[in-house]
């Protein structure tokens, strides 16, 4: 079970190291984003679109469910680890609906269109969900 | 009518006593009741509530009884 806290401790690491890169993405959206025109996006735009798409499926999938890339590790799928991520979804979920309800409220006062939005609601509901997992799953990685 | 004291009364774990006197390490317990060490640490310190399931994992592992192991606070 050693090797199982070690890559316990590898896969937190990598969450919080995706959501980090996530938000960081997110944040240059919000500051650099140009309108996409429907219809006639640009082959940047449909790969940039694509990859932060990945990434958010990734990540909200990585920390709410047992999915993995490389197989399914029954040790990392032990009870504790089903219930943070049962409190991470619950975190994330929140997250993109609080999120929703600002962009609607705002949505009042200056113009916003899907692409402004989405990104972020998507964004805020993964970063949300790893960060929370990350931080429950160090709690029991101190040394007996 | 639930007592509302009865319903905020929450669980003592004496699992590490009982770990320890079986000269057993987290790793070692975690390996027979097939969980991670955390699962085991976090039980012991009182962040994690375990199901029924595995309660009785684990006092069958350590050769004792659920009762020994928890108890209402």
């Amino acid at each position: 079970m050693a090797n199982a806290d070690v890559r316990s401790r590898r896969r937190r690491g990598t969450i919080l190291a995706g959501a980090i890169f996530l938000g960081l993405i997110g944040l240059q959206a919000v500051s650099m984003s140009a309108p996409i025109t429907p219809g006639a996006a640009r082959g940047v735009e449909i790969v940039r679109m694509a990859g932060f798409c990945a990434l958010v499926v990734v990540l909200a999938l990585r920390s709410t469910t047992a999915f993995s890339l490389v197989g399914r590790n029954a040790e990392l799928d032990d009870e504790l680890s089903r219930a943070n991520r049962t409190a991470a979804a619950q975190a994330g979920f929140l997250a993109a609906m609080l999120g929703g309800v600002v962009a609607l409220i705002a949505s009042l006062f200056v113009a916003l269109s899907v692409t402004d939005v989405l990104p972020l609601v998507l964004m805020l509901g993964a970063f949300v969900a790893a960060v929370r997992f990350a931080r429950l799953e160090k709690r029991g990685e101190a040394d007996a | 009518m639930p007592d509302r004291g009865q319903a905020e009364r929450s669980l003592v774990s004496r699992l590490k006593e009982v770990r320890t006197a079986a000269g057993l390490t987290q790793a070692e317990l975690a390996e027979r009741v097939q969980v991670s060490r955390k699962t085991i640490n976090t039980v012991e310190n009182g962040v994690f509530i375990p199901s029924t399931l595995l309660a009785l994992k684990l006092a069958e592992a350590l050769g004792t009884k659920v009762e020994k192991l928890f108890a209402l606070e």
